[in-house]
């Protein structure tokens, strides 16, 4: 098929390397929706193993000084278990790594950075996710204090140009783990990665100080259809993930104040609340006085909670 | 649960009142498996851009802004909802736990419509 494919002159199209089955520097030990587990492969670059951690060479386009060298450091990542550092200097690879790559990078020194990972293995990763890191600090939990600064340092000598190749390049590699990079390196402050989220709120008051027109109205109703379908489509989500322990939650409950509401999340620029009673105080709930009451609407729901309540006590 | 659906007929009571200067977000309510969720646009808004109501169940009741409480006893007279005293001495046109918000963006934000009717005829 692809000879056949090729001889037409169809390009193939690009296949992820998760999804492949392949990796740059291993293979996909299992890959779920959630998780990608990387297995280091030294037989596929015997030349540059150097113990237990490898180099990976990537091409970074056309830019020379895209060559980035990452170390033994390790950045806990998104439920994805490969351990990341971004080297600024050759110097700094030379301190934190003896006899590695330091004299390998050493001849182009000034503008060849080689970018180096390691995969962990599946006990720290079950640890990781006990401890629920990756979600706020990613690094901070899994380095110690130490390390931590060190490797601020380091990313604060990178500029933003040379943190965005190596995030592009990361991202071939899997998108779970571009996203906790980027999280981390927003953390350093050092690059704002933007994701395009929708100002729902924006757009429905310009729209409404705008003077009545055909094309108005019509904009209108495309935008409170839009808004309904993406608060459907992950209230769903939401809904469905409830009795998840909160660390398995692809939507994390968000910290927000108020009394009332309960469990509050935040997705798209969209705020969802549950609206289940609570207790204020021991014996006095907020809707039901003496007893839970979760009422029209939630019966199914108020027997899983009550069901849950039973669980927890 | 009932005030979900009392949040949004309470907000589409006030927005239908017409009163230029009032924001209001968007809300949807959705119920799914037996479980409702009520999703809200992110509004432009701070803890401490509140004029008008309590976010703290009453403690600290705010009347601050003069255009925002004329406007509010504006809508309440369409909605024939009468001035109440809330604390001893601070008298709203809306309930207590509605809050009204400076955006950042200029535009007064009304918040929290699940209490706007009384539960029952007086």
């Amino acid at each position: 098929m692809e000879r056949s494919a090729e001889s037409l002159g169809v390009p193939a199209p690009p296949v992820h390397p998760a999804k492949e089955g392949q990796f740059p520097f291993g293979r996909v030990l299992k890959s779920k929706a959630s998780e990608v587990v990387y297995h280091t492969d030294y037989e596929n670059k015997p030349d540059e193993r150097t113990d237990g951690y490898v180099n990976v060479a990537a091409s970074l386009g056309s830019d020379p000084a895209g060559m980035f060298q990452l170390s033994h450091r390790r950045l806990a990542l998104n439920s994805v278990n490969l351990f990341v550092v971004l080297v600024g200097e050759p110097r700094l690879a030379d301190s934190s790594l003896p006899g590695d790559s330091g004299s390998r990078s050493s001849g182009s020194a000034t503008t060849t950075r080689s970018l180096s990972i390691k995969s962990g293995d599946s006990r720290y990763d079950e640890a990781a996710a006990q401890r629920g890191a990756g979600v706020n600090s990613p690094a901070a939990s899994a380095l110690g204090l130490g390390e931590e600064a060190q490797f601020r340092a380091q990313i604060a000598s990178l500029t933003p140009n040379q943190l965005r190749t190596i995030l592009e390049a990361l991202c071939r590699a899997s998108e779970a783990n571009t996203r906790a990079i980027s999280d981390y390196a927003e953390v350093c402050g050092k690059l704002k990665v933007k994701f395009d989220k929708k100002d729902w709120n924006g757009d429905f008051q310009k729209l409404l100080g705008q003077p009545d027109s055909e094309t108005k109205f019509r904009k209108l109703y495309h935008l409170a259809h839009d808004f309904v379908y993406a608060a459907g489509t992950y209230a769903k989500i939401i809904i469905s993930e409830l009795l998840l322990p909160a660390t398995e939650k692809t939507i994390q409950p968000a910290e927000l104040g108020g009394v009332a509401g309960g469990t509050k999340f935040i997705v798209q620029n969209i705020l969802f609340k549950f609206v289940l009673d609570f207790e204020l105080k021991p014996g006095l709930w907020m809707y039901g006085g003496d007893q839970r009451s979760d009422e029209n609407g939630m019966e199914i729901g108020s027997a899983v909670s009550l069901l849950i309540t039973f669980l927890q006590q | 649960m009932k005030a979900a659906s009392h949040e949004l007929k309470g907000l589409m009571s006030y927005y239908s009142c017409n009163i230029k200067g009032l924001a209001f977000p968007l809300m949807a309510v959705i119920d799914y498996k037996g479980f409702r969720v009520l999703a809200l646009s992110i509004l432009p808004i701070k803890e401490n851009s509140l004029c008008y109501g309590s976010s703290n169940a009453g403690r600290n009741v705010h009347r601050d802004n003069p255009d925002i409480n004329r406007k509010m006893d504006e809508a309440a007279s369409i909605l024939f909802l009468k001035k109440h005293y809330v604390t001893r001495d601070i008298q709203l046109s809306a309930p207590g736990d509605l809050e009204v918000h400076i955006g950042s963006d200029g535009l007064y934000y009304l918040l929290d419509f699940a209490r706007v009717f009384c539960p029952e005829g007086p």
